[in-house]
C-alpha cells in the first residue's frame, strides 16, 4: 500500500478549561489527505474542544497539533487560518451582516490590520458563496435566513480563506432532513476537491454514508480511530451512547450500512398526575 | 482552487452600493447646515450670510462687510463650542459604534468600562482640592484612562471570556468610582465646590476655550483614525471571539487597540465638556438604520451624526431657556424617547 501523507497529527493532546476538570486527555488523531474524516462521541466528550485546537483556536496544554508536520502552535495566527478553515457550532450573529459580508470577512488571514477587502477579496468571497450555492441570497440579512442557508454561509466563509483543510463542529445540528443532505453533499463534494474535511456529529449513520475515516470519542479521549466500518459497530455505539444499535445493510439498490437503534416498549408511570 | 457546484448565474458582488456615498454627501451638508445655524443662534441674532462671511474671511482676503463685535461673538465665543460639539459629538458616536460592535451589544456606551466614572472621581477631586480649571480637565482624563485601564488588567486575571470578564470588571470599578465621587461630593463645601461639581458632572460645551480644543484635538484626530482604520476588522469582531480567532485575527491586540482608542476619545470628550450620556448610545442606531450593521459605513456615519446631533442639542441647551440646560440633561430627555422609539421600531440593526 502507498503511503499517505499526515495532513494532521494530533499528539498526545491534553486540554483544560479553567479548574473544571480535563477536557481532554493524552488524545491521539491522524487525518490524511482529502478524506472526509468523522469524529463521533457522546455530548461532553470533548469533540468541540478538539475540533478548536485543531484550527488553533485554543492552545492544547501538552502535547502539540502538527499540520503538514509543523506544530500549529509556532504558526502565526493569520497562517494557521490560510490553511485551517473552521466552521463554528450554528450560532446566530448579533448584527444583521448581509451575507455578503459575513463570507468576506474569510479574507481576514490575507488582510493587513488596516485593510479592507479589495475587488480580488470580494471576487473570491463571490466564488465562495456560488460554490455551496448561496449566492442568490449574498444581499439578505443572516437574520432572514434559514438555519441551512447559515451554514452554508458559515462554510462560504471558511472556503473564501481558501484552506486545505476545513475544520466542522457539528454541522447538520438543528437542520432538517433536506437541510442535512444539502450540508453533507457540499462536504462531500469539497473532498473530492481535494479538500480535507473534519467534522463533528451526533449521527453514526452520516459517518457511515460519508466519512473516510472515522474516530471515536469518549470519556476525554479517542476511543478507537479507523474506517467507519471498523469503528461504527454495535459493540462501540453501546459503549459510547448506552444504546443497543444493529448495523445492518439496506439492500434495494442502496447497498448502504445503516446504525439502527434498538427500542424496548415500555411506559412510565404518571398516575401521580391525578393526584388531587 | 474550488469551482465545482457552480449553480445559477455569475453576478458581481460589489464592495458598497452606491447609497453611500450619497449617504455621506446628505449627512455632510445637513452638519454643515446645522453648524451654521447654531453660529447664528444666541442673544444677538447674526445672519446666516454674515456667519459665512465672518468664517470664510479667517481663510480668504474678502472685504469684511461685518461689524467687528460679530466677529468676536462668532471667531472667541461660539466657534470654540461648535467645534467642541463637533469633535465630543463625533468622538463618543465613533467610540459607542466601536464598543458596541466589540461587546456585540447594541446596549452599550462609550461610557461602559467606567470611563465617565473615573473622569468624574478626577474632576470632583480636582475641583475639591485645587479648583484650577486645567488641573481639573487633566484630572479628568487621567482617571477615565486609570479607571478603564484598571478594568482590563481586572479582566485579565479571569482565564476565561475576556470580553465578559472585561464587561463584569468595567462595572465593578465603574461603581468603586462613583462612591468615591459621592465621597468627594459630600466633603465639598455645599456653597461653593459643591455647585461646581456638580454641574462639571451634568456636561456642558459652555467654557471652552480655543486652547482647550488644542489641546484635546491630536488626542481625538489620532485616535478616530485608528479606529477608522481598523473598522472593518471590528465587523470581525462583532461575530464573537472564536470566530474571529478562527480567521486568524489577533483577538487580544486588537480589544486593546479599540478599547485604548476609544476610552482615550472617551476621556479627551469628558474632560473638556463634563459627562454628557446617551449619544454614545443612541447614535450608532440610528447610523444602523440608515446604512446597516457593517462597521465600515457605520463608523463614519455615525461620527457625522453624532457631530450634527450634538451641535444642535447645545444650540437647544442654550437658547430653549434665559439660564442654560446643561446639556447632559438634555441629551438624557431626548435620547430617552428617542431610544424607546428606536427598540419599539425594532430594526435598529441587530439580530432578535
Amino acid at each position: 500500500m502507498e503511503p499517505v501523507r499526515a495532513r494532521i497529527f494530533v499528539n498526545a493532546v491534553c486540554f483544560t478549561y479553567g479548574t473544571s476538570g480535563d477536557v481532554l486527555v493524552n488524545t491521539n488523531l491522524t487525518v490524511n489527505d482529502a478524506e472526509v474524516f468523522f469524529v463521533l462521541g457522546p455530548n461532553g466528550s470533548g469533540k468541540s474542544t478538539l475540533l478548536k485546537c485543531i484550527s488553533g483556536i485554543l492552545k492544547p496544554e501538552k502535547g502539540a497539533v502538527f499540520l503538514d508536520g509543523t506544530d500549529i502552535a509556532t504558526m502565526p495566527p493569520e497562517h494557521i487560518a490560510r490553511k485551517i478553515g473552521y466552521v463554528p457550532q450554528t450560532q446566530a450573529s448579533q448584527f444583521p451582516f448581509l451575507i455578503r459580508d459575513i463570507v468576506v470577512m474569510g479574507r481576514a488571514p490575507y488582510l493587513k490590520i488596516s485593510q479592507s477587502p479589495t475587488t480580488l477579496d470580494w471576487e473570491i468571497a463571490s466564488h465562495a458563496m456560488h460554490a455551496v450555492g448561496i449566492n442568490r441570497i449574498a444581499d439578505k440579512p443572516c437574520d432572514c435566513i434559514s438555519g441551512g442557508e447559515w451554514q452554508l454561509c458559515l462554510i462560504a466563509r471558511a472556503l473564501a480563506q481558501q484552506p486545505e483543510l476545513l475544520v466542522l463542529d457539528e454541522p447538520t445540528a438543528h437542520l432538517d432532513l433536506g437541510n442535512q443532505m444539502k450540508i453533507l453533499d457540499v462536504i462531500y463534494r469539497l473532498s473530492q476537491s481535494g479538500i480535507t474535511v473534519i467534522v463533528a456529529s451526533h449521527f453514526p449513520n452520516h459517518a457511515l454514508q460519508f466519512a473516510h475515516q472515522v474516530a471515536v470519542l469518549n470519556n476525554r479521549t479517542v476511543l478507537r480511530q479507523g474506517t467507519p466500518d471498523e469503528v461504527i459497530t454495535g459493540e462501540v455505539m453501546r459503549y459510547l451512547y448506552g444504546v443497543d444499535v444493529k448495523i445492518v445493510t439496506v439492500m434495494d439498490g442502496i447497498n448502504r450500512k445503516i446504525c439502527v437503534p434498538i427500542h424496548q416498549a415500555g411506559s412510565i408511570d404518571l398516575t401521580w398526575m391525578l393526584k388531587k | 482552487m474550488i469551482d465545482m457546484i457552480h449553480t445559477g448565474k455569475e453576478r458581481p458582488v460589489k464592495a458598497i452600493p452606491h447609497p453611500f456615498a450619497l449617504t455621506i454627501a446628505v449627512l455632510t451638508a445637513l452638519l454643515a447646515a446645522v453648524t451654521v445655524i447654531s453660529l447664528m443662534t444666541g442673544r444677538i441674532f447674526i445672519t446666516p450670510g454674515d456667519v459665512i462671511k465672518i468664517l470664510v474671511s479667517r481663510f480668504l482676503p474678502i472685504p469684511h462687510s461685518f461689524s467687528a463685535t460679530f466677529e468676536s461673538v462668532i471667531i472667541d465665543v461660539r466657534l470654540p463650542r461648535v467645534l467642541a460639539g463637533v469633535l465630543v459629538g463625533a468622538g463618543l458616536s465613533l467610540s459607542g459604534a466601536a464598543f458596541q460592535g466589540l461587546f456585540r451589544n447594541p446596549l452599550v456606551s462609550p461610557h461602559l468600562l467606567g470611563v465617565a466614572a473615573g473622569s468624574g472621581f478626577g474632576a470632583a477631586i480636582a475641583i475639591l482640592l485645587f479648583s484650577n480649571i486645567l488641573i481639573t480637565q487633566v484630572s479628568a482624563f487621567i482617571f477615565g484612562v486609570v479607571a478603564v485601564a484598571l478594568a482590563y488588567m481586572l479582566s485579565r486575571t479571569y482565564r476565561s471570556a475576556p470580553i465578559l470578564m472585561l464587561v463584569l470588571s468595567g462595572i465593578i470599578v465603574g461603581s468603586l468610582f462613583s462612591a468615591l465621587t459621592s465621597f468627594v461630593k459630600y466633603l465639598a463645601d455645599p456653597m461653593n465646590k459643591m455647585p461646581t461639581i456638580v454641574f462639571w458632572l451634568l456636561g456642558s460645551l459652555n467654557n471652552i476655550s480655543n486652547t482647550d480644543l488644542a489641546a484635546v484635538s491630536p488626542v481625538f484626530t489620532v485616535c478616530a483614525a485608528i479606529l477608522l482604520l481598523i473598522r472593518w476588522r471590528i465587523n470581525i469582531l462583532a461575530m464573537g471571539e472564536e470566530d474571529a480567532r478562527a480567521l486568524g485575527v489577533n483577538t487580544q491586540v486588537l480589544t486593546t487597540v479599540i478599547v485604548l482608542c476609544a476610552t482615550c476619545i472617551t476621556a479627551a470628550s469628558v474632560c473638556i465638556s463634563g459627562i454628557i450620556g446617551w449619544i454614545g448610545l443612541v447614535v450608532p442606531h440610528i447610523g444602523r438604520l440608515l446604512v446597516g450593521p457593517d462597521h465600515k459605513r457605520l463608523l463614519p456615519v455615525s461620527m457625522l451624526i453624532g457631530a450634527s446631533y450634538l451641535v444642535g442639542v447645545d444650540m437647544l441647551a442654550r437658547s430653549l431657556l434665559v439660564i442654560e440646560i446643561p446639556i447632559g440633561i438634555l441629551t438624557a430627555i431626548i435620547g430617552a424617547p428617542v431610544f424607546a422609539y428606536l427598540l419599539k421600531k425594532g430594526q435598529s440593526g441587530w439580530s432578535r
